[in-house]
């Protein structure tokens, strides 16, 4: 009986920890203390929503005129646009727009891992929009802020 | 402190009408939980073997972004053997618990290669949540006492063994519930500060929408939906519901199947709407819960109504009030 009840009593203990440790990983910078998340997973409903694209203006010898987003180039990513890719470049827009040449050159190292090797030259953009707007009539409110 | 444990648990379990609480020395019980926990081993060899098509692409050298697991590959020159040989321990333990999940060391194995992966694949630069559980599950698991896989096991084997059963049931259902608590604590925020909520009738096209223009993608469903909101509108606060009380449902035995399949409708949804995928998870869900040993066989709508989160606790006060003084 009392080994039952120190098994029950670790147990509770590994419950508590994964909530714990779980809300205390979203205040961190990776928003999780791996494996134990806080599965934060869409809390919020988007309003008007700011983010970051990449506008391509050359790519593979193609010229684009007016620059293309880069998820609607073909050939440029190595794998179908994901989330993760989407995340990368909210990443590297906010470290363009903050000036953070470090954070920038890392997300920008991650991010080229996903597309093709061949020449490519862009705009970072920063995009703002309401997301049914947007849906429906594809408006939007595009500004560069980087030209890399 | 076990006192404490003993109201918390008395305060999630089930109702007075409702379908009684665990049986921990039930010896059928017991051998529907040994199975479920070997299957588990043999799907996480599946879960595998699943992923060696894979394997060609994840030993290129490449840019990673490492989570702590992983962090070891950083170090200069370490890639080429370091892939390989972790592959090769995920697949290998895999394999070494599939045979043998009695041991704790083949447990502990698994366990770690299983980190290891799910580590190595959510490092470039995006965590992704679709292999977290089977990890939690294996967690849960090394608790499980000596002996656990005898056929004739003694009674307080057969009692530790359930109860390391059930707190997996709970750690699986504790994610949902955190889940549901960020969409409730959002959605109350975004309501008394006069944002879109997810309340209302728009909110979950405003979901859907972001989320398709994101991914640049499509959905079975997704486009409908953000069209026809009154459609759409009663699916996000009933995934709410079920997310919120998958961890009362996790003490309440009556209510495992039902949750399970809601939470698996959860994910087929998503899949379908919002073009996130989550198979494993839905595979946990039917082994753990739809399978559940705890639950009665068949399903009887009283039982269920009386053990209901929300709706029990209010039959519960209006008998309360209805009472003569």
């Amino acid at each position: 009986m009392k080994k039952l009840r120190r098994l029950q009593f670790r147990l509770a203990l590994l419950l508590a920890g994964a909530f714990g440790i779980g809300i205390l990983g979203a205040l961190t910078s990776r928003g999780e203390i791996f494996p134990l998340a806080s599965w934060f997973l869409f809390s919020l409903v988007p309003q008007q929503v700011v983010s970051y694209d990449l506008q391509v203006r050359h790519f593979n010898g193609h010229d684009f005129d007016p620059p293309k987003p880069f998820a609607d180039v073909a050939g440029l990513l190595l794998s179908r646009p994901s989330i993760s890719a989407y995340q990368l470049v909210q990443r590297y827009g906010v470290a363009c727009e903050k000036k953070d040449a470090p954070g920038a050159a890392e997300a920008l190292r991650l991010l080229s891992a996903k597309f093709s090797n061949a020449p490519l030259k862009f705009d970072v953009v920063r995009v703002s929009y309401d997301p049914l707007a947007r849906w429906r009539t594809g408006q939007l409110n595009v500004e560069t802020i980087a030209q890399p | 402190m076990l006192i404490r444990l003993r109201s918390i648990r008395r305060l999630l379990g089930p109702a007075p009408s409702g379908d009684g609480p665990f049986r921990l020395d039930n010896p059928d019980t017991f051998l529907r939980a040994q199975t479920l926990i070997r299957a588990f081993y043999a799907f996480l060899l599946g879960l595998a073997l699943w992923q060696v098509p894979d394997f060609a692409n994840l030993v290129q050298p490449r840019e990673l972004d490492p989570l702590w697991p992983v962090a070891w590959l950083e170090a200069p020159g370490s890639q080429f053997l370091g892939l390989r040989l972790l592959l090769g321990f995920y697949l290998g333990s895999s394999i070494f618990a599939a045979v043998s999940p009695s041991g704790r060391t083949a447990r502990w194995l698994v366990f770690l290669g299983l980190l290891e992966f799910v580590a190595l694949k959510n490092s470039t630069g995006k965590i992704g949540h679709s292999l977290h559980l089977p990890i939690l599950a294996s967690l849960a698991l090394l608790f499980l006492p000596p002996g656990w896989e005898r056929s004739g096991a003694p009674r307080a084997v057969r009692a530790s063994t359930l109860l390391v059963f059930g707190a997996t049931q709970a750690l699986l259902l504790l994610t949902y519930s955190m889940s549901g608590l960020g969409k409730l604590g959002g959605g109350l925020y975004e309501l008394f500060t006069g944002q879109f909520h997810p309340f209302q009738p728009e909110g979950f096209s405003r979901v859907i929408a972001e989320r398709l223009l994101q991914t640049h993608s499509t959905s079975v469903a997704g486009a409908w939906l953000i069209e026809h909101p009154f459609a759409s509108w009663p699916l996000l606060p009933l995934a709410i519901y079920v997310q919120m009380f998958a961890i009362v449902a996790a003490f309440r035995p009556a209510l495992h199947r039902p949750w399970g399949l809601a939470l698996i409708l959860l994910h087929v949804g998503n899949s379908f709407i919002l073009t996130i995928h989550f198979p494993v998870s839905g595979a946990l869900l039917a082994l753990f819960l739809l399978c559940s040993p705890f639950a009665s066989p068949g399903f009887d709508s009283k039982i269920f109504f009386a053990e209901l989160p929300l709706l029990s606790a209010l039959r519960r006060v209006l008998r309360t009030r209805a009472k003569p003084a």
